[in-house]
């Protein structure tokens, strides 16, 4: 009767200690965050030689931060079933890169501003949002990013500041790219983007 | 049998004319005696800002459905929105739904990329990528204001 009893508070146990994984995604985010913000205040990188050294170590944080491929095909949206499977690979690897030589000056830019967790809202399952501010001298800036769980780890899917939403913006514009050029021509397009900006 | 002929005329026409009234009301009011087969879906917003039940929902500039519901969810502060979509409109779990105006002060709409690389979503699925309507006075006021310290 008493081992039956133990057994079964064990059982409780685990139970209640489910809802745990709450607090995860946030805690996923908040790591790399922190860990962004580490790279941007280490004094042995402010040297202008150091800017490349930094740009790596940006690097790597994303790749661990970010899910590249959810990423990729909700921005194509229903243009990802026209690429095969060697574009799908290539946009993935461009996009990234445009991604980078659009935002890494802004991102390098940083000065001292703060990054406040908010809260954190579940939008599915799978999914959750983050919410954050971003507090600069003069204004209060909402980034929200949104999470999803692939491979027992939360990556962000998307970047969604002011309420506009980084993936439906590039949804946009890669529909209109693909609504007057094949896959190829729209991977053409990006590869001089990258090469050229 | 001249009694007759006149009282069944004016039953016709009557009858006719019920029949008229029944049809516009059909029309014009969006009453459906046959119901127009619609599955639901929801979705949940920052804002909802002027979107009421009855409120059109687009797909690349068609009717698709109707806004039927509006409720808010305090403890995550969002609205949540329950829509109609036409049977036979696909949508995915990758869809975006956003809030907009029409033109810059008009009614409030809201329109549906339905995605398409991700799994076809059931009736009472959920829209998880949604955008409010952008509110122009705010971002002016945070951004030209706040150039006015530097």
């Amino acid at each position: 009767m008493k081992r039956l009893l133990a057994v079964f508070s064990v059982f409780l146990f685990l139970l209640l200690s489910l809802p745990v994984h709450a607090g995860v995604p946030m805690d996923t985010v908040q790591a790399n965050v922190d860990k962004v913000i580490e790279v941007l205040r280490d004094p042995k990188l402010k040297a202008e030689s150091a800017k490349e050294t930094k740009k790596e170590r940006l690097r790597h944080i994303y790749d661990d931060m970010f899910d590249q491929v959810e990423l990729s095909r909700r921005a194509l949206a229903q243009n990802w079933n026209k690429l095969n499977l060697a574009q799908r690979e290539e946009f993935v690897n461009l996009f990234r890169q445009m991604l980078e030589k659009t935002y890494i000056d802004q991102i390098l830019a940083y000065v001292d501003e703060k990054v406040v967790f908010d809260r954190e809202v579940q939008l599915s399952g799978t999914q959750t949002e983050i919410q954050t501010i971003v507090v600069t001298s003069s204004k209060k800036i909402p980034v929200f990013y949104r999470v999803i769980l692939k491979g027992g780890g939360w990556k962000v899917y998307d970047v969604v500041i002011e309420n506009v939403s980084m993936v439906s913006n590039y949804r946009t514009q890669f529909n209109d790219i693909l609504a007057k050029n094949t896959p190829e021509q729209m991977l053409e397009i990006l590869r001089k983007k990258v090469k050229g900006q | 049998m001249k009694k007759y002929a006149m009282e069944t005329t004016v039953g016709v026409f009557f009858f006719v004319g019920l029949l008229l009234i029944g049809i516009m009301t059909v029309k014009l009011g969006h009453v459906s005696f046959f119901g127009e087969k619609t599955y639901p879906l929801s979705a949940r917003f920052t804002s909802v800002t002027g979107l009421r039940v009855g409120s059109p929902v687009y797909m690349f500039g068609i009717e698709v459905g109707r806004v039927e519901r509006l409720t808010m969810d305090q403890k995550d502060r969002k609205a949540a929105v329950e829509l109609q979509i036409n049977q036979g409109i696909k949508v995915y779990d990758d869809a975006i739904a956003t809030i907009k105006t029409e033109g810059l002060i008009g009614d409030k709409y809201l329109r549906i990329d339905p995605g398409g690389a991700g799994e076809l979503l059931t009736p009472g699925g959920t829209i998880t990528e949604t955008q409010p309507d952008l509110d122009i006075g705010d971002l002016i006021g945070k951004y030209a204001f706040g150039d006015v310290k530097k």
